[in-house]
Parts: structure tokens; sequence; C-alpha cells
């Protein structure tokens, strides 16, 4: 076993076990009486405690053991779950991840510090007890909770017989399958871990299931022990020490002074004889030769009942025994343990390698289709025809690989939201909807922190006191929602609030003030409201510890552009603002359409594209550069790219317009030539480019020609913005 | 990872000295010699003085080969166990099961508990 390798994948679970766990914590503050949410709670901390003990990580097994005891009362229902309880239960988790963090860091040893401060917490958990009972004397505990579950174990299989064995020590009978050393698992390993959770009172290797030497193949395993453990750990500890081979042996876990009958089931279910067995038993002690009379005669009698039992029942029979102590809680978290085994963990280097060598393939693949164009041969068409299909779909696949869901983001704020509210002595509901919406993985990290601001934002000015609130005639509980969704190959994300909306008149006097714009300038609303995301724009009166010190909203919408994307906001005082973040899918290859102007290429995003009508100049109502054409009724600005580029070259005699919409704008972009479908992979420009308008990005095509691709977002608004002033100009020319 | 398996034979017996790694990497070759050995000789000693490591697997082809020889009626005795061989035959309770003597010096009697699987066992065959 590579223990770093393992390590790794505990900190990594143990941290989305943490993530659950406070979105849980997060929801028994609203429904204190989940069990769901409970169970969920006491199996991060459960789990946690048990891999750590695997590893040796003692700082984390002392904290989570006595937090765990807790939680069992907590889901026992002993202690009801109130604010305070889930307050301090949040400061637990947030000291789990401290503890783990430090271990991650492979640091062995807590600072001093630190265990103060838990133990602080334990002390504050404590006070959350009912009289008599404590949780200090840990040890004490641990006996008593390992009592009952013992009691609970036996208890669950001695329905027809109290007879109890008299060996105090647990007994464990492993098989081991045929596989396990070829994969590597060595039995070695598990047996001699054992001996950290106690004593090996007695083992014996059974080496009954040994052929004759020319059957045996010596890379399979034939071994299987028999061991008296002598500890003060849980059957769930000890099952864990053989979790990794689980399913590649046959284990059976026989608690201190179980039945007889646990017994029985064993000689029944291994492979040996029951004589044979029956004797390796007695001979490490587990049995007393009377207790082994006692087994074996109901394996006779039992036997000769039911002379062939069917394989299925037998199966059955020994599967119910660990099942019948493993609570519903336990038992969902294997369920889910299972599920987790069908992903893989890819680092996140290998992916992008994978992407960008697609993204070659996908030019060469473009260069070797102009090529059979040229040629003309007709089988290299169709297979190069075939190839491009292959190829896309590769594409697709790649890229579907890196798609990743919102969810994960927007589950962090709900803490941010809560700790906040607290803060600032708010009540604020937040509600989250299409959490489920995929985007690639670059563009989830990268938006994470702009939403993180937008939604503090909000949480700070935003939604009032409740107080304000009510005055106002709203609900006390402020709302703010999260909603991600997706539209025209685009990712939508809204966060809207019920809160105080923004003032217009602050926001002018404001803007004014730091010089922003000029006195008597005219705005639109939407221009007032995008004011704010202006550079050393703030209008909070009090600067808080939350915002308000003017940084934010101008990187903010750096960030976002950075991504190609953008944002808007919308508000009406008194009733709220929502913020709207419209962000492309992904950064590496999309389709696109390609047209051409003049000499040069131009792509177009193809999601973005609704259709193309071809005009003459009968249909151009005026002869200026951007203006608008009559589509089906409906008015359509357009922008001519050769005049928006300079482009020169000659003229063609038909002009094509592509009409593409961005939000609810559409408009229509004039080119020479429609070139078609485009398989696009992104190369972004260089620094000396980036504020070119009206382009996102180039792209290499199959020729090796460069095509840039249009920033379709910004043209659309250069466009519609040509074409009001062209009205007012009209309006003022009527005047 | 290598082994170096000898075969000598004296008067009496037929003995291997094998030196090196008897794990998983090496057991194909291990059974291919221990085979030989066994059919080629009433009486075995296996000098394990030179292991240097030794997994479940390795320690799988001692119990074959135990159990071989008696199933064929042979004598097999192992000698000089080293320090690794006395680990796992100390954690498996092997010891009583191979029924050999072992030299330990004092100082390294610590390093082992020996406290199960002690007593002399017959061969399950």
């Amino acid at each position: 076993m590579n223990l770093s390798a393992a390590k790794d994948t505990f900190i990594i679970e143990s941290r989305e076990l943490l993530d659950e766990m406070e979105h849980s914590l997060l929801e028994l503050e609203k429904d204190p009486s989940s069990q769901d949410a409970i169970n969920a709670v006491f199996r991060a901390v459960h789990t946690i405690k048990g891999s750590s003990g695997m590893f040796g990580f003692n700082g984390i097994v002392d904290f989570t053991h006595v937090a765990e005891n807790f939680l069992e009362k907590v889901r026992k229902g002993t202690i009801k779950i109130s604010d305070d309880l889930t307050a301090v239960l949040l400061e637990c988790r947030d000291h789990i991840a401290e503890l783990v963090d430090i271990y991650a860091e492979g640091d062995a040893s807590v600072p001093a510090q630190l265990v103060a401060k838990g133990n602080e917490i334990l002390k504050r958990l404590e006070s959350f007890l009912n009289e008599g009972q404590t949780i200090s004397s840990k040890h004490n505990e641990a006996k008593e909770a390992k009592e009952a579950e013992e009691k609970k174990d036996t208890a669950s299989v001695t329905k027809t017989s109290r007879d109890r064995v008299e060996n105090d020590c647990w007994h464990i009978s492993l098989r081991f399958g045929k596989d396990v050393l070829r994969n590597g698992l060595d039995p070695m390993a598990f047996i001699g871990y054992l001996k950290n959770l106690g004593k090996i009172i007695n083992l014996v290797t059974v080496t009954d299931a040994m052929p004759k030497i020319k059957d045996m193949n010596p890379e399979e395993c034939y071994l299987g022990f028999e061991i008296d453990l002598e500890t003060d750990k849980t059957k769930e500890d000890i099952e864990q020490v053989f979790e990794f081979v689980e399913n590649d042996a046959q284990i059976i876990i026989i608690p201190p002074n179980s039945s007889v009958d646990e017994y029985k089931m064993l000689i029944e279910n291994m492979p040996e004889t029951p004589m044979r067995l029956g004797e390796i038993l007695q001979s490490i002690g587990s049995l007393t030769e009377h207790e082994l009379e006692k087994a074996m005669m109901k394996q006779i009698e039992k036997g000769g009942l039911e002379h062939e039992k069917p394989l299925g029942e037998i199966l059955a029979e020994e599967k119910m025994v660990p099942e019948a102590v493993i609570d519903a809680a336990l038992e969902k978290q294997k369920k889910t343990a299972v599920e987790v085994k069908k992903s893989i963990r890819i680092e996140a280097d290998k992916l992008d390698n994978l992407i960008n060598q697609v993204g070659e393939l996908v030019i060469t693949v473009s260069n070797v289709n102009q090529l059979a164009d040229k040629n003309g041969d007709k089988e290299l068409l169709e297979a190069s025809s075939i190839m491009s299909r292959l190829v896309e779909e590769i594409r697709d696949s790649a890229m579907n690989v890196r798609m990743v869901q919102i969810g994960e983001t927007f589950k962090k704020f709900e803490r941010v939201v809560r700790d906040l509210s607290k803060n600032l002595g708010k009540k604020i509901d937040l509600e989250v909807s299409g959490g489920d919406t995929e985007l690639d993985k670059t563009v989830v990290e990268k938006i994470s922190d702009p939403l993180m601001h937008i939604v503090r934002n909000a949480v700070d000015h935003g939604i009032g006191m409740p107080e304000t609130r009510k005055k106002a005639g709203k609900p006390e509980y402020g709302t703010l929602s999260l909603n991600a969704f997706h539209d025209m190959g685009m990712i939508i994300i809204e966060i809207s609030d019920d809160g105080e909306g923004i003032n217009k008149e602050r926001v002018l006097k404001k803007a004014i003030e730091r010089g922003l714009i000029a006195q008597g300038q005219e705005l639109t609303d939407k221009e007032i409201y995008n004011l704010i995301f202006e550079p050393g724009f703030s209008t909070a009166e009090a600067v808080t510890n939350v915002s308000g010190r003017g940084v934010g909203m101008d990187v903010v919408k750096k960030n976002i552009e950075a991504l190609r994307g953008t944002v808007d906001i919308d508000s009406k005082e008194g009733e709220g603002t929502s913020i709207r973040i419209q962000l492309p899918l992904t950064l590496a290859i999309i389709d696109g359409f390609r047209v051409g102007v003049g000499e040069t290429s131009y792509i177009i995003p193809l999601d973005m594209v609704l259709e193309c009508i071809e005009i003459t100049e009968k249909d151009i109502l005026t002869k200026r550069g951007g203006n608008f054409v009559n589509l089906r009724g409906e008015v359509l600005p357009f922008l001519r790219l050769r005049e928006f580029f300079d482009e020169e070259g000659a003229k063609s005699a038909h002009e094509n317009v592509i009409v593409v919409r961005y939000g609810q704008m559409k408009a229509g972009l004039v080119a020479d030539r429609l070139l078609g479908e485009f398989q696009t992979v992104i190369k972004p420009l260089g620094k000396l480019f980036e504020n070119v308008h009206g382009i996102s990005g180039a792209t290499i095509l199959g020729s090796g020609e460069v095509a840039l691709i249009l920033d379709v977002p910004r043209l659309v608004k250069a466009a519609q913005r040509i074409e009001e002033e062209s009205k007012k100009l009209h309006t003022a020319g009527v005047a | 990872m290598s082994i170096e398996i000898k075969q000598a034979e004296t008067e009496d017996y037929g003995l291997l000295q094998i030196k090196g790694d008897m794990s998983i990497y090496n057991v194909l070759l291990i059974k291919e010699q221990f085979n030989d050995a066994i059919n080629s000789h009433d009486n075995l000693v296996f000098d394990l003085s030179g292991v240097n490591e030794i997994d479940t697997a390795g320690f799988q082809m001692l119990v074959l080969a135990k159990q071989e020889a008696a199933r064929q009626n042979k004598a097999l005795k192992i000698i000089n166990h080293s320090g690794p061989v006395l680990k796992i035959f100390d954690l498996f309770g092997a010891v009583g099961f191979f029924g050999d003597k072992i030299k330990l010096p004092k100082n390294e009697r610590d390093n082992y508990s020996f406290s199960y699987g002690i007593k002399k066992q017959k061969v399950p065959i």
C-alpha cells in the first residue's frame, strides 16, 4: 500500500466529509428535526475518526472521539438540537478542518494552542448534556458506548439463545481470496495493523486450502487466519482495517462474549470441516471444549434437518451478522462509499494536457480536411470527413470530462451567508437552484471569488436589518437566491435579493463626487447601476468589515470579463437587486461559425448564431455604418464588420447578415462571405491585445492562418448603442 | 528484488540456501526450485539466513514446501532463520507449524512476541 497516496485520499475525503457536515449542520439549523442531517453529521465525524485512527493522526482521533460520542446522543434524541448547539457543532467542524489541515501539511503534532481550543469547544459541547452525563471522562464513556454496542451486537443475533462464550476477546476469521496478493494487498500488512488496535492474543494460520504443489499457483493466496484480538475498539474499527480487502476476502468478526450461535455460524460458513475448525477454535481459546460441543451439536442438529442448504441462504445468513449490527446510518455510509467508487480522481494537469492535445488534433484535422478538399480525391474526402466527426466526438467527450457542477461552489455560500448574517444581526434565507448546472472546471474555479464578493455584498448592503424590513412591510427574513442555468451555450448565474435595492440618487451623487461622470450627464437606469462596477466606487455609508472598501465590484467585473463573460445589474429601489453573470461554458474549444470579411476570417461562437440572411442595398434603410434592417417586421440593429474592423479588400456584391443573440438582445453582423462551421480552438490573445474591442481571442485555421474570434456580447452592445445614438440624433433632428 | 537459490547436496540431505527476497515477484522461481528439491531429496534443509525480505506470498511458499514434503513423507527443516523470516513467523503464529528450532541472540529476543503458535503441531495434508 502506498501510504502517502492513501494519506492524500484521506485528506481529500475528510475535506469532502467536512463540507457535507457543514451543509447538514446548516440544514439542521433550518430543520432541527431532520434525522438525515443528524446522521450525515454523525457519519462524517465517525468516518474521519476511523480513518485518522488508521493513519495514527491522534490529534484528530482524540477530538472526534468525544464529538462522536456526543453526536451519538444527539442521534438518539437524548440531546435536543438547538441553534446554539448547531453553532457549537459548526465550530467543531471548523476545528476538525483545522486539524486535518495540520496533518495535510505533514505536521505530526498539534500545537498546544489548538489542543486547548479543541478542549474549550468540547467543554462547551459538554454544557449541552443533561445533568449527570459527562463526556469529559472520555474513557468511561467510550467503554459505556462500547458495551452498549456489544450488547446491541449480540442482542441482535441471540434471539434464540442466551449462551455466551467465556472468551472475552474479539474473534476474527479471515479467508483471503485468491487475488489479494496479485492485487498488491498483503495479508501480513492487515494483520500487522491489528496490533495497533490491541493485542493479538492468539492466531492460527489456516493452511488447509493449500493444494498439492503441482496444482498450486504461487501468485494466489491460499491462507486463512483465525485470530483472537484483545481490544477496546468497536466492531467498525476492526472492520475498517479490512476495508480494502472487504470484497476480496471472507471476513467474520465476532465480538467478545458472543453467543455460541455466532461461532456455530462461523463453523458453518468457513470452508474447513466443522471438526477441523472446531479444533482450531478450541486450540486458540476462542471456545472451550464445552462451548465447542454445544456449537457442534447445533451444527449436527441443523445439518440433519436441512441437509442441503441453498447457497443463497448460507450467504444471507453470513451477511446477516454484520448487517444486524450496523445501524441505518452506517449502512447508508457503505452505500455512498460504493457510489463514490464509481468515479476516479484525476490530476487536473493531466486533464489540461488532454485538452491541449485534443486542441492540436482539431487544428490538424482541419488542415487535413482542407488538403483533402484541394486534392479532390473522393475516398480521401470521405475518410477525412469521418475522421472529423470522430475528432469532434472526442473533443466533446474530453470537454465533458472537465465539466463540473456549480452546486459545490454554491454550497460554500451557505456557510458564508449564515455566518455573515449572524454577524450583522440580519435574518437571511439562501435559496439555491440549478446547482446541477455544469460548466468547465477552470471557469468554476475562477468564478468562485467574484461570486463570493457579490454574495457578501448582497448580505451586507442589499438586505436590511429585520426591523427595517418589517417597517418596509417585508418579511423579517430576507431572501438571497442563487440560480444557475444554461442558455445559448452560455451559463447564466443570477444572484438576487429582495433587499433595499440600489439608491440611484446616491449612486449618481457618488459618481459625480468621484468624477466618474459629469454633473448633468443623463444616464439610463442601467447605466447608473453599472456605475457600481467602476473602479473606486462604494456607496456604503459605513465601511464594515464585510465589504465597502471600494475594492470589489470593479475587480469582480474584471475577473468575469477575463473569463469572456459579462455581468449586468438590475435593481428596483425598495424591492431588490439582481446581478446576472453570463459565462461561456468553456475556455478551450468551441463550435464556431466562420465568416470572411475582405481578406480576413472571423469566428462567431456558433451557439450565438440565430440565422443568416442575405441583404441587398435596398434593405438597408440608411447608408450609415451601423444601423438597422427590417427582419420580418422586427427592428434589427446591425454592425458592419468591414467598417468596425477597418477591413480593406474587394467588397462582394452580396452582403450577409448573421443574426446573433446575446441575452435578450439581437443584432446583425454584416460580413462578405459565409464560410461555414469551424471547430475553434481558442488561443488567448497576448497582453498587448487585451483591450482590443470586439475580439475575444484567436484561433488557428487548417491552413495555418489566424482567425479572430468575435466578442459577440460587446459587438451586440456596440450595435445597440450605435442604433440608440442614431435614434437620438434622429429625434433631435426632428425637434 | 532478486533471489538466489543454491542447491547443494550432502550425503544425508539436500540443502537449499536462499538469498534475497522471498516476495511475490519471485514466487514462480521459488516454486520451481522447491519442487525440484522436494522431488530429488528425502531430507531437505532450507537455510534462510540470507532472506532479507519475505511477504505473505513468500511465506506461503514455505508452507507449501512443508506440506508437500509431509505429503510425500519427506522431512523438511528450516535453519538459520533471518530476522524478516522470524518476524512473519511470529506474526502468523507459524513457529509451531514448521516445528524447527530457532536460534536467537538474547538481545534480539524483545523484537518478537512469540506469544502464540509456538506449540508443535501436526502439519495438515
